[in-house]
């Protein structure tokens, strides 16, 4: 995930990249600490798949159950692989998603 | 809130696969209390204490995962799309991506991208059936 160019690569060998790819990361872009890394894999992807395209990111969020989210973030970042921020969605340009 | 340390990690030997219990993916041990579950000898108990602090969530994931079959259903039926890419696979669930999008469309191509060692451990035997490409990114992150 760190290296989408590498993933576009190998799935350039399967995918006709000059039609339409829907892209699903569930529950995965979220180990991205940094931001900026994280838009930038998703800029990265979403550049190189054609008009038409989808991209499905999932995503845990304090909005629903608060406290207990973060506690059990926590607590995964203290036991579990690998550590993820906590984050809040919030509104971005050109984005339907941004982490804070 | 009682603190439950988990026991540290052992590698399971017993299955033979070397892979340490307690240290696995989170979509991992959300994962496994879909059908996944009975492809490893015991659930991580990293997932049973997520599980008692966020019971609803859990429960929600283990009916099986809407945002994967959203990812398969519409894009393959409403808009045709044939083609997927899948980042992140997680262990094999309910209903796989290539389960969704082939029920949609047989001839859609599947790629699904992991870089953990419990996927592959457990995915082969789940998507045999499935067209398309596994590839393995053994990079670990940083």
């Amino acid at each position: 995930m760190h290296d989408p160019g590498n993933i576009l690569a190998g799935a350039g060998r399967t995918l006709d990249f000059g039609q339409p790819i829907a892209i699903t990361m569930l529950g995965v872009l979220w180990h991205v600490m940094d931001n900026d890394e994280a838009y930038a894999i998703r800029r990265h992807l979403m550049e190189v798949i054609p008009s038409g395209s989808y991209l499905a990111l999932n995503h845990p969020t304090l909005e629903v159950t608060g406290q207990k989210m973060a506690t059990a973030i926590q607590y995964w970042n203290q036991y579990g692989k690998r550590p993820a921020p906590i984050a809040r969605p919030v509104s971005s340009p050109g984005s339907s998603t941004a982490w804070t | 809130m009682t603190d439950v340390s988990p026991t540290p990690g052992e590698p399971d030997a017993a299955a033979g696969t070397g892979i340490d219990h307690d240290c696995v993916p989170l979509s991992a041990n959300l994962g496994l209390l879909a059908e996944g579950q009975g492809q490893l000898r015991r659930r991580p108990r990293v997932g049973d204490r997520i599980e008692e602090m966020l019971p609803d969530i859990v429960r929600q994931g283990a009916r099986g995962p809407p945002v994967p079959r959203a990812g398969g259903a519409v894009p393959g039926g409403e808009a045709g799309i044939r083609q997927f890419l899948d980042i992140g696979t997680g262990l094999p669930t309910a209903d796989n991506t290539h389960q969704v999008a082939q029920r949609v469309a047989p001839e859609s191509k599947i790629v699904y991208v992991d870089n953990d060692p419990w996927y592959w451990r457990t995915r082969g035997p789940a998507d045999q059936h499935a067209r398309g490409d596994h590839r393995l990114y053994p990079r670990r992150h940083a």
